[in-house]
């Protein structure tokens, strides 16, 4: 027979803990749960590619169609990328590779909790695993489009900054950064569906409003937009290690990945203490 | 001693309706401190009031009551799906709910898939999946299809796999609500078999269910439940005439509030030319008969015109809809003659031996043809009772067994 612990039950109490209590429970469920994430995840991976020919090569069909379309609009005069330091494909790649990271996680984890159904009102078990598993399609994909960034170089002859074996990195601050969205917005997908919808509008707008297919904006609306926008710090930065190696925003980099944490241990200590309430209001 | 399970003074309440009605209120209560407090807003119920029991480690303890007593409340509570809005529980050991064993199961999954997947959701880890693999397989009986996606499964087969997972969890705690209506007898006395090896193992089971005779065989020790509450707590034997008093009187009520709602659906052509005035039933004494008792029924009629040999009908109908008997002057070949004004028919009809449950008395009465009735009059219900025994089928038998051994 197992040792599991004796376990008290109280009324909804943790609200009236202090955070060093919140932070510990956190911590302990996520480690626990290494192996329900993972499960999860699994789950939500191999249902998607199950019934699908093509499988994973859509990540790299839709991007490659999208990038297209910009050169075409790019090269017949509708739209002006601007500046740029590579073979618009590249920087485009690059640049929706690590946007759709962000916005993907981000629907994800949106219906997270939503999608679930049954079972959260039916069976006990980490809801965080659940958001925090959503994300991990995204990180596959964000893996195997780095790949096709890979080919592609090797396509334009293109030689990269030596900092491009860092690349891979600029996934944590974009995660963290989205998980901490994401937990949020589960939560709120839960109480109001509208949230879903909400949330795809802000994203396609965020797509245009970012600097993901064009060089960053120098004057104009667009260009005020982008000094505060933690995504285009993100992707910025990430384009710098692949391309140049010189970061052009260093402190807008810190600044955004600082928040990103913020937001991060916001969501967590957010969704920890109404996930309990949201299920006996599903 | 310690114990398995405590409850201790636990209320529980829910909402009717639509949960929020508005973002404006929803948002807020999610961060309200006051979900503690003992105050019913509007549309609120308490669905546990103030219950409190402990349950010692290797007892099984049959929880009984009729629908919305609570019982499901405490499984969920249990198994930690909801908090109690105050008071508190302990629950010492790993815990395992066969309830619901499908839902985490995902259809484009197979089986295999979805054994890992249920289990981790469950709790088990990943080495005692691996060890036990075979052996739930083997148990849920789904065998080559395991590698099969479960939405190809049948229902039964979907629903064996999910037992077989939450079974082999070696809780300390179990707790079941009506699983053995699983699969088909075969597997439900496979299940059974689980749970006694699970009991010698010293596990501590908690049984919800309907079925008295599960509860009579299993356990020692029922808990009663009826509106959120205990009423009673003790020796199954003890417990079981509570909960049939309370079967019992829901069934009357339920039966009674059938019955006026069919009374106007009866149509009588001839109406307002016989009247029922009253129906007594064994000399009035309180509805409730002895299974021993001899039942007498005198009906109290006006007839408002000469009728020319009526006839009178009599049916006993169980609360389930079911005749159980009848009998009528037609067939005893009584010739009422010609009546007219106020009179009273008796009917003895002596030891019915009916099993005990509530039963209504349908008296009507017909032209000489029996083509057309007078008055259907179906009011009166009555109850038969027998001590604390639990009996099942349509009527008693009195049984006369010997054993010869060679």
């Amino acid at each position: 027979m197992s040792k599991e612990p004796i376990t008290v039950y109280q009324p909804d109490n943790t609200l009236k803990n202090g955070y060093f209590q919140t932070f510990r429970e956190i911590y302990q469920e996520i480690i626990e749960n290494k192996w329900l994430i993972y499960q999860l995840f699994k789950r939500d991976f191999s249902t998607i590619y199950k019934q699908s020919f093509i499988g994973i090569l859509w990540v790299i069909i839709i991007p490659v169609i999208n990038v297209g379309l910009f050169s075409m609009l790019g090269h017949s005069g509708i739209f002006n990328v601007g500046k740029i330091s590579a073979p618009y494909p590249i920087y485009a790649i690059l640049g929706i590779s690590m946007w759709q990271l962000f916005s993907s996680g981000l629907i994800a984890c949106g219906n997270a909790l939503s999608s679930a159904g049954d079972m959260l009102i039916r069976i006990k078990f980490s809801k965080k695993s659940l958001v925090i598993a959503s994300v991990g399609r995204s990180v596959v994909t964000f893996l195997v489009q780095i790949l096709l960034i890979a080919l592609l170089l090797i396509v334009y002859k293109f030689v990269p900054a030596q900092t491009v074996i860092l690349f891979p990195l600029i996934i944590l601050p974009i995660l963290i950064f989205t998980l901490g969205i994401g937990l949020i917005t589960a939560i709120l997908n839960s109480i109001v569906r509208d949230t879903g919808n909400i949330l795809s509008v802000i994203l396609m707008l965020g797509m245009y409003a970012t600097p993901v297919l064009y060089a960053k904006p120098t004057t104009g609306l667009l260009a005020q937009i982008t000094a505060y926008n933690p995504m285009y710090y993100f992707i910025c930065s990430g384009r710098d290690l692949a391309l140049t190696g010189h970061l052009t925003e260093p402190n807008g980099f810190i600044i955004s990945s600082v928040l990103a944490l913020f937001i991060f241990i916001w969501g967590l200590i957010i969704f920890h203490l109404t996930e309990t309430r949201i299920t006996e209001r599903v | 001693m310690s114990y398995a399970i405590e409850f201790n003074e636990v209320w529980k309440k829910y909402r009717k309706g639509e949960k929020v009605n508005s973002l404006r209120d929803a948002i807020p209560k999610l961060f309200s401190r006051k979900e503690s407090e003992l105050e019913l807003e509007s549309k609120e119920f308490w669905a546990l009031k103030n219950v409190s029991f402990n349950i010692e480690k290797g007892d099984v303890v049959g929880i009984m009551g009729p629908n919305g007593a609570g019982k499901s409340t405490i499984l969920k509570l249990l198994s930690k799906i909801m908090n109690p809005n105050k008071g508190s529980m302990k629950i010492n050991g790993r815990l395992a709910a066969l309830i619901e064993v499908t839902a985490g199961f995902h259809p484009d999954l197979t089986g295999r898939e979805n054994v890992y997947l249920n289990g981790t959701i469950l709790g088990m880890r990943k080495k005692e999946i691996d060890g036990k693999f075979d052996e739930i397989v083997e148990f849920s009986g789904v065998g080559e299809f395991i590698d099969t996606p479960v939405k190809r499964y049948s229902s039964g087969m979907f629903s064996r796999l999910g037992f077989s997972v939450a079974a082999h969890m070696d809780p300390d705690i179990l707790l079941v609500d009506e699983i053995l209506s699983v699969g088909d007898i075969a597997f439900q006395a496979k299940c059974a078999g689980k749970i006694r090896e699970l009991l010698n193992s010293g596990a501590t089971v908690l049984l919800v269910s309907h079925q008295l005779n599960m509860i009579q065989s299993l356990c020692k020790r029922a808990i009663l439940l009826q509106n959120g509450e205990v009423v009673k707590d003790g020796k199954v034997e003890d417990v079981f005439p509570y909960y049939q008093n309370i079967v019992y009187k829901k069934n009357e009520d339920d039966l009674k509030h059938k019955l006026s709602a069919i009374d106007g659906r009866v149509r009588i052509d001839k109406k307002s030319m016989m009247e029922i005035t009253h129906v007594g039933i064994s000399n009035g004494r309180s509805a409730k008969i002895e299974v021993e008792d001899p039942i007498e029924f005198q009906i109290d009629y006006e007839a408002k015109d000469a009728l020319d040999n009526p006839i009178f009908t009599l049916e006993i109908i169980r609360a389930d809809g079911i005749l159980c008997c009848s009998s009528s002057t037609k067939e005893e070949g009584i010739n009422t003659g010609t009546l007219e004004g106020k009179g009273s028919v008796k009917i003895n009809i002596g030891k019915t031996l009916l099993a005990p449950g509530i039963y209504m008395a349908k008296i009507s009465v017909w032209d000489k043809e029996m083509m057309h009735p007078y008055i259907v009059h179906n009011r009166d219900v009555f109850r038969i009772e027998y001590g604390n025994k639990q009996t099942e089928g349509l009527f008693l038998v009195k049984a006369d067994w010997s054993l010869n051994k060679e």
